[in-house]
């Protein structure tokens, strides 16, 4: 950037620079409005999930495994149906296809639901809120914080009689709610957060356990159906013509057989079990977490006790499977709102997750001059240094100034110097680690680990800079101070 | 001058935010939703407490009346797991009726108490539950304002000096 003189042709190209250097795309005109089509909130989430019709279906990424899942119960009730059933309805009863298609068709609405609702994630906090934490947290460690890396940020509360630490997610930016928990896998922080299940291709918590619980139930039902009645037939057929005869009745089905009996052999077990310890859950009101980790077993000390438990199983279970479902917080399918327009620069309407090029391509160009000139103002005003909200703000991660979009650029204008809040996301993040990976019942489904992820704090560093610049604009004096203001683009220009 | 009541869109055209605070959460009754209700020191000029108090007291009674575990969410709770959960697709939930009940109450505050005193509640949802976010705007009129950021505008103007006092 060139060093500002001040006349006023000068100025006006600088102006231009700046508009035209943080544009998206660099051939584009400066004056060219861009009329993007509105985004939905779902194309910007910040997390590690994947997204089908639109936004209405929620997974996480790795989906691999929920396929083999799907295809594991489609096989084997489509061989049961196909090949047992007409013998079996004809023999004993139809009501034997009746019932398995009754538990059939349960099984796959449950699983659905399970796999393609919002297990209860929090949105990630916006910028506002961050810093006014950020704030809080400075007061409450004392201003003077030693080193680099302030300690680790928790909040003690008293639930019921039971001192509850809540931790800070970095990555989100929020104090966990209890029992939320990170999910490393997805990247969410999630409600009442039971485990990530592979098999069903997502996190369960809150809003999807009972869904889940509904799911392995009736599976265990299932494979316990399909695999008597196998027997069943299996048996009739061999007091009819002897065993091997039966099973060498129908060639093609030969393979079929053993396999899918095998399959279920195996299933009933260990669904049957999976079944039977998250009964134990629900009816002691734990999640799968707080039950690997021993939160409130009484081994940790004769005063530790479950807080959220009503006290009896009768209660417990029907708050788990039959209270009410609270709603999607993330609104997935919302349109990204443009800012309201205000002259000083909205740090209000932006309640996006990381979507700061969609943000700034909205940003009206009068808005973005003027929103320049009073960064430029910012620079230029010495009260703005004392500011606790700005000094507490967290800048981008190194590499990603060059953020795109006409208002994110005026990021370069940061008048303060870097906190040390940056070292918090990559480094201090890793002291609250509490690597769980355990096998549980012979199904591996991650507990999480409570590591932040830096590539998930990247998106979300923007929309940060963004509205603190807002913010900046905001407090800048409104007087009109050309000679400064060409004077704080030097400035700027220098850092 | 600029002593005016104002509504609802002037303040957001007209006036220029100057800071926010949060309600957070109070969870030591679990993790129900309710919110703490103790009086944020930057709201001191700007609204009484009392009148804040029971905003925050009525959003309390209105999200454990979403929450509550009683005959009529058992009722709908095994209605649902009896179709497999495919009611949802047509029917509400108790909770949404309540949060659209909470929706226009918000509205309704706004508009009648905290607009003309230069605030502005954010519905909770929209923050993830987590708080309830209220903008304090300074008006633009108040001219040779220097905003320290501070709510409390001293030359009397913003939405504070409005006829809600």
């Amino acid at each position: 950037m060139t060093p500002g003189g001040g006349s006023g042709p000068m100025k006006d190209c600088e102006y231009s620079q700046i508009s035209t250097h943080s544009s998206s795309s660099p051939m584009e005109s400066p004056h060219k409005k861009k009329k993007s089509v509105p985004k939905r909130k779902w194309e910007v989430f910040p997390g590690r999930n994947k997204f089908f019709c639109n936004g209405r279906i929620m997974m996480a990424r790795q989906t691999g495994v929920f396929y083999l899942t799907l295809v594991l119960i489609l096989v084997t009730s489509g061989l049961f149906f196909a090949f047992d059933c007409p013998y079996l309805s004809e023999k004993i009863t139809p009501a034997i296809p009746a019932i398995g298609g009754i538990l059939f068709f349960f099984v796959m609405g449950t699983l659905l639901r399970t796999s393609f609702s919002d297990p209860g994630v929090l949105p990630r906090a916006t910028p506002d809120e961050a810093a006014d934490l950020e704030r809080q947290i400075d007061i409450a460690n004392g201003s003077s914080s030693g080193g680099y890396r302030p300690p680790p940020r928790t909040k003690e509360v008293i639930i019921n009689g039971q001192t509850v630490k809540l931790k800070y997610c970095f990555t989100c930016k929020i104090f966990r709610p209890p029992r939320a928990s990170h999910c490393s896998l997805c990247d969410n922080c999630v409600e009442r957060f039971d485990h990530h299940c592979p098999w069903v291709g997502n996190c369960v918590g809150k809003r999807n356990y009972r869904f889940f619980y509904m799911f392995i139930l009736s599976l265990s039902f299932l494979t316990v159906f399909i695999f008597a009645f196998v027997i069943t037939h299996v048996i009739l057929r061999s007091q009819q013509t002897g065993f091997l005869n039966a099973l060498k009745d129908s060639p093609a089905r030969y393979p079929f057989t053993e396999i899918y009996s095998v399959v279920c052999f195996f299933s009933v077990w260990s669904i049957v079990g999976l079944s039977g310890f998250h009964t134990y859950l629900i009816s002691s009101n734990q999640t799968t977490n707080e039950d690997i980790k021993g939160s409130w077993s009484n081994k940790r000390g004769k005063e530790n006790y479950n807080p959220y438990s009503y006290g009896n199983i009768f209660t417990n279970c029907c708050a788990a499977l039959c209270g009410p479902l609270s709603p999607s917080l993330i609104d997935r399918r919302g349109f990204i709102q443009p800012d309201t327009p205000q002259l000083a620069g909205p740090s209000n309407g932006i309640t996006m997750y990381g979507a700061t090029q969609s943000q700034s391509n909205m940003c009206d160009q009068d808005q973005c001059i003027q929103s320049t000139k009073f960064v430029l103002q910012a620079a230029a005003t010495p009260l703005l240094q004392s500011e606790p909200s700005i000094t507490s703000e967290e800048l981008p991660l190194p590499g990603k100034t060059s953020i795109s979009g006409p208002c994110a650029t005026l990021t370069l204008g940061q008048p303060t110097p870097p906190s040390s809040m940056p070292n918090l996301t990559s480094d201090s993040g890793l002291t609250d680690i509490i690597p769980l990976k355990e096998e549980h019942e012979g199904h591996q489904f991650l507990t999480p680990e409570e590591a932040p992820s830096p590539p998930g704090m990247l998106p979300s560093g923007s929309p940060i800079t963004h509205s603190h610049t807002m913010h900046v604009l905001s407090l800048a004096s409104q007087d009109s101070l050309h000679e400064d203001s060409v004077r704080g683009l030097v400035k700027l220009s220098s850092v | 001058l600029c002593l005016q009541v104002h509504s609802l869109q002037e303040l957001r055209r007209s006036a220029s935010l100057a800071t926010k605070v949060f309600v957070q959460r109070d969870y030591s009754d679990g993790t129900t939703c309710q919110f703490q209700t103790k009086f944020p020191p930057e709201l001191e000029s700007r609204i009484e407490r009392q009148l804040f108090e029971e905003t925050v007291k009525t959003l309390n009674g209105f999200y454990a009346e979403a929450e509550k575990i009683g005959g009529s969410s058992y009722l709908e709770g095994c209605l649902a797991c009896a179709t497999a959960y495919f009611i949802f697709l047509c029917m509400e939930t108790h909770y949404e009726k309540v949060l659209k009940k909470i929706s226009k109450y918000i509205q309704d505050q706004n508009e009648k108490i905290y607009a003309p005193r230069g605030l502005l509640l954010t519905d909770p949802l929209e923050r993830g539950m987590r708080v309830i976010e209220i903008s304090i705007y300074e008006d633009r009129c108040s001219s040779g304002s220097s905003s320290s950021g501070s709510s409390s505008s001293s030359s009397g103007g913003g939405g504070g000096g409005a006829g809600g006092r």
